[in-house]
């Protein structure tokens, strides 16, 4: 379990320390048992569920709609420079 | 180059709708960073894509011109990575069920015909677009990012390893843009919306290469790949599988050390949009919309307006160049049309490095050019004169013709010429009697001189010939 949650951890860009690992790696433990749960069900002749509800076709007609004021652009970060949104480096 | 080489492509071509993919801001104007973002396409929590049904449209023609096999219903998939480019950590896209499969497009290359297998086409969006602040991609501080590109709508075409050489790629993409241009999804003028990944063996293991823009580059990318793999060989090292992005500064490739596989991008359904089903009614109407593509208008102008197959092609390879011929080989000499066109108006435009539709040339333009030709006012070389100057800015072609005292030597006054230069060089006249067939050649060109180049040495020619024989 420790190899899956650093594989899962460098996909997803996040730094963990030992302890965080540690207690990850029970976490994750317990939820990929319980998931396995799933296994067990018999769905060989079942369709896969795509939607919960049966729609087909929603669209919209390629019109133009107002855009966000640059207030509301970014009024939920501090991370803003010149217009652009400030992210770390990919390293 | 060696015999075993492959590549594949898998090309990225802007889709032309005015709004994005899967929400209302536009996909053109204001080029200020995140002037054309909303919740949807910035990823915050609770907003959802709302599909663009011309997009969708435009990728169902897409297949269908190349040929494809389209599915009865086909769906959206999230594919999870982590990158700032992305907000939402997802990009939607196609992947089990994409809007075409098994296709081909056949070009020409060197007068030899070739068809390329498409694997799939499918519809994705474009993620933002960032910028590395104080260093390079992997060792800058930080990096800025611009949402605009966000969310604009993309038509991806992977072929099957079927390219043998890099000129076989470009050609490759120059008949893709050809078509994608006849079918009106696709601003050609701007080469920056033609991005591919190609990937490359030389017999041994196949290496990626990521981010090539354009078509130039995408010949020089692989040129420069194939070159390294070869010289690997050479050294007796093996070529590693793996990613490289090209680097258009340096014109070469280097290794990405990217650690995802297709598996790791744990691809799932989009809950958030709807199944979509292609009913035949709507693809048939979808088909019907499909316009003459390259290869048949090519072949149509060849069998009934009796052009050459490289003239056809030239004309053909520029969507809104083949409408000006059309139009005007219904009123003009279409012989004639096709010779300007397909030379001086192809050869200003290829030298400009533009589309007919960006440059100054127009219907009514060339329709003069045409008609001071078919007066015998100017000769074809003059016209091409004018029409280098025409192209590039907005002129009247008439008004330049006199700017440059164009106007062509006919009749009474090119027989004065001729009569002039007959008398002034007997020594050349009596050396072409006597059999010297090059002395002809040297008295047209007296001829030419004397009328500024405005005379057609053709005609000059006959009528030296005449008057010597008299």
């Amino acid at each position: 379990m420790k190899e899956e949650v650093e594989r899962v951890s460098s996909l997803a860009s996040i730094r963990l320390s030992k302890e965080e690992k540690e207690g990850l790696e029970e976490d994750m433990e317990n939820i990929l048992d319980w998931f396995s749960r799933l296994d067990e069900i018999e769905t060989e002749d079942l369709e896969p569920a795509f939607h919960p509800i049966e729609l087909k076709n929603e669209m919209r007609e390629d019109e133009v709609e107002e855009t966000l004021d640059e207030d509301e652009v970014f009024q939920n970060t501090e991370n803003e420079e010149e217009g652009f949104f400030k992210g770390p480096s990919i390293g | 180059m060696s015999e075993e080489i492959k590549i594949g492509l898998e090309t990225h071509l802007q889709l032309l709708t005015d709004s994005k993919l899967f929400c209302g801001c536009p996909t053109t104007g204001e080029d200020n960073p995140n002037s054309r973002v909303c919740p949807t396409c910035l990823g915050m929590p609770g907003a959802r894509p709302r599909l663009n049904k011309r997009a969708v449209e435009m990728g169902i023609k897409v297949a269908l011109a190349l040929g494809c096999e389209t599915p009865e219903e086909m769906n959206f998939s999230r594919k999870t990575y982590f990158y700032p480019d992305m907000p939402k950590n997802f990009q939607i896209t196609q992947f089990s069920v994409p809007v075409g499969k098994n296709g081909e497009v056949t070009m020409e290359l060197d007068g030899k015909e070739k068809t390329v297998r498409i694997k799939r086409v499918h519809i994705e969006e474009d993620p933002g677009k960032t910028k590395h602040v104080g260093g390079a991609v992997t060792s800058s501080d930080y990096v800025l990012v611009d949402y605009n590109r966000s969310g604009i709508p993309l038509c991806e075409i992977v072929t099957e390893p079927d390219l043998k050489s890099p000129e076989e790629a470009r050609a490759f993409l120059r008949k893709l843009a050809d078509i994608f241009e006849y079918l009106e999804v696709y601003d050609s003028s701007d080469e920056g919306t033609i991005r591919s990944d190609a990937n490359v063996s030389t017999g041994g293991e196949r290496a990626e290469v990521k981010n090539i823009t354009g078509f130039k580059d995408t010949e020089k990318a692989l040129r420069y790949e194939i070159r390294r793999q070869e010289n690997l060989k050479k050294r007796g090292r093996e070529v590693e599988r793996e990613t490289r992005a090209y680097d258009d500064s340096s014109g070469t490739t280097k290794s990405l050390r990217t650690k995802e596989e297709e598996a790791d991008y744990g691809y799932i359904f989009e809950p958030d949009l709807t199944k979509i089903e292609i009913r035949s009614d709507w693809k048939e109407r979808l088909g019907e919309e499909i316009p003459e593509l390259p290869h048949e208008k090519k072949k149509r102008y060849v069998k009934e307006h009796g052009l050459s197959k490289e003239m056809a092609a030239a004309i053909c390879s520029d969507f809104d160049l083949a409408k000006c011929f059309e139009a005007l080989a219904k009123e003009k000499d279409t012989k004639l049309v096709g010779n300007i066109l397909s030379g001086p108006v192809k050869k200003v435009l290829n030298y400009n490095e533009i589309r007919f539709k960006e440059s100054e040339l127009n219907r009514e333009k060339l329709r003069k050019v045409v008609e001071m030709v078919e007066s015998d006012e100017i000769t074809e070389r003059n016209a091409e004169m004018i029409i280098r100057d025409i192209a590039v800015e907005d002129k009247d072609p008439e008004k330049v013709k006199e700017e440059k005292g164009f106007g062509k030597v006919t009749g009474d006054k090119l027989e004065g010429t001729v009569e002039e230069v007959v008398k002034a060089n007997k020594e050349a006249v009596k050396d072409y009697k006597q059999g010297k067939d090059e002395a002809l050649n040297h008295l047209v060109g007296q001829i030419m001189k004397k009328s500024g180049g405005n005379a057609d040495p053709q005609d000059a020619r006959k009528l030296l010939m005449e008057r010597i024989e008299e």
